[in-house]
């Protein structure tokens, strides 16, 4: 697609850019006294309609998901290209298919746990996890349906689901990116899929988990090979260190070593690979033409919500302001 | 300290001193069985409270990584992930007897289908490291916490078991045996002044004729 093709909903997102929450803005409510008086800084922001009511049930996370649906929405309705937006929405779309698939193996109702987010509605999901077919779901969606449900069939282990469509929400990503059309996307997916390889090989190594369950968890649609990662799992992690110093994310697994035991910890690996991914997205801001001002808006929003929620329920559990910053990802205002 | 109103008979003096008999002894072995209660129940609570410490401390580690862990998920993720139990457990419960207390014995079984019992799988794209923490803390604390649950629940039942001895104790050592005792004492004074009255007497009708 043309780079001009994105122009009027590239300004758009510059206005929108303008109401982003700002550092001073957390650092105001990281000093407030209480819950109450973090909410209180909400009040110069487009949260404002929310702040009353939350001050009374502490129900932020229904606040941040209208918002984030808000957001998605508006920019469904704006981009011409709607695979973009599909593509950065499709974690909450997976997220909905196994809430799905939990729902017909329980036979419960977990109407509570969907997020509205994604360009299919549920009900076309639940007819496709109902019956396996569609006609409305590109075949990505009803791969992923029907992987899932033949596992079920044969090993009837409900854990699978979540890993299984896990694995699958990656290799769509890629298939979507490549889809878009757009350069430079499927590189940034490539990049997600890197660090999120990263993060699962070192938990795994951690959790001491078999080389099988990291065969399943592991997805081969990022930059390094599959292959080597799994060469990874029998060595410790400073065998790890020592693989991505020689790749192109050596300064990120530099930054998530411990200073005091020396060792990578999974905390730090997810603290880092998220600002990582931020700073890709900041290099957006000198860009005019082209898709990445809206990724990097969207983006932007989803560790905005983060932060905030992140703050919100550290002041809720009486977590100190250290504890709190130290956790928080970089954000784009 | 009020006696019986009971004859002054000497057929009322065997009973009474049965009885006497009956109530000192019974007050011996309750009194046993409270001193044996006690020490048991000390032992007991003493383990508890190191117990109850214990989990309290894990169990705070685990709510610390969890509130850790939810601030960075979304609070549906989380729910999701765990919506379908991996595990589960079934209880048996036996019943020990301590002094005629019965207490519970609880075995747990946990399923024999997953190999591991630390082995939790869950999608790691919704999950971060400090969940991974958190599940890692609560499954090492589940089992000091079944066995908490144990030994609390056979503190209680010990502790009203004790109220209930101590109270049949004291009941016999301050009630029943002085009143027995005072009673017999009544008794026998009643049945040495009729006695000496009927010597008086016949010393009398003696010394009439």
């Amino acid at each position: 697609m043309k780079d001009i093709a994105y122009n009027s909903s590239n300004v758009l997102v510059r206005v929108y850019e303008n109401n982003l929450l700002t550092r001073a803005h957390f650092e105001r409510m990281l000093a407030a006294d209480s819950f109450d008086e973090a909410v209180n800084v909400l009040r110069e922001t487009p949260y404002r309609n929310d702040v009353d009511r939350i001050k009374e049930d502490k129900n932020y996370d229904s606040m941040f998901m209208n918002e984030l649906h808000e957001t998605y929405k508006e920019m469904f309705d704006v981009v011409p290209n709607k695979e973009l937006i599909e593509l950065f929405g499709l974690r909450y779309a997976y997220h909905n298919l196994k809430v799905l698939f939990k729902e017909e193996i329980t036979e419960q109702d977990f109407d509570h746990l969907f997020i509205p987010i994604g360009r299919y509605p549920i009900a076309e999901l639940r007819q496709a996890v109902r019956s396996g077919e569609s006609d409305v779901l590109p075949e990505a969606y009803m791969d992923s349906i029907n992987e899932v449900k033949s596992d079920y069939d044969e090993y009837h282990n409900a854990q699978a689901v979540d890993i299984i469509l896990d694995r699958r929400y990656f290799t769509h990503s890629r298939i979507l990116a490549e889809e878009t059309g757009e350069s430079g996307i499927t590189e940034l997916i490539e990049r997600y899929i890197d660090y999120n390889n990263l993060s699962t090989l070192v938990r795994g190594m951690k959790q001491n988990r078999t080389r099988n369950f990291m065969l399943t968890v592991l997805s081969s649609s990022g930059s390094i090979p599959k292959e080597d990662l799994l060469k990874l799992m029998d060595n410790d992690l400073n065998a790890v260190v020592q693989y991505y110093k020689n790749t192109k994310y050596r300064q990120l697994i530099e930054r998530s070593i411990d200073d005091e035991t020396g060792e990578l910890t999974t905390v730090n690996v997810d603290y880092e690979t998220d600002n990582a991914y931020m700073e890709k997205m900041r290099e957006a801001k000198l860009e005019s033409f082209g898709p990445m001002p809206i990724i990097a808006y969207l983006y932007a929003k989803e560790t905005e919500v983060m932060n905030l929620r992140l703050v919100l329920s550290g002041k809720e559990s009486g977590l100190t302001a250290d504890e709190i910053r130290e956790r928080m990802r970089l954000s784009y205002a | 300290m009020a006696k019986l109103n009971v004859n002054p008979t000497r057929m009322e003096l065997a009973i009474l001193k049965k009885r006497l008999g009956v109530a000192t002894r019974g007050h011996k072995l309750l009194k046993d069985k409270q001193d044996e209660l006690m020490r048991q129940f000390i032992e007991l609570i003493r383990k508890n409270n190191e117990l109850r410490n214990q989990v309290e401390e894990k169990l705070e580690k685990a709510m610390q990584s969890f509130a850790m862990a939810k601030s960075l998920l979304h609070e549906n993720y989380i729910e999701e992930l765990m919506a379908v139990p991996t595990r589960s457990v079934s209880l048996n419960m036996g019943r020990r007897n301590i002094m005629s207390v019965r207490v519970p014995q609880m075995n747990f079984q946990y399923d024999d289908n997953v190999d591991d019992a630390t082995e939790l799988s869950y999608g790691y794209l919704n999950s971060n490291g400090e969940l991974d923490l958190t599940f890692e803390y609560l499954v090492e604390v589940m089992p000091d916490m079944l066995e908490l649950a144990e030994i609390e629940k056979t503190c209680q039942l010990m502790a009203d078991e004790i109220e209930k001895t101590r109270r049949r104790v004291n009941a016999l050592e301050y009630m029943t045996i002085p009143q027995l005792e005072e009673t017999i004492y009544f008794i026998q004074m009643k049945l040495d002044e009729s006695e000496r009255a009927a010597i008086t007497r016949l010393m009398k009708v003696k010394d009439m004729g």
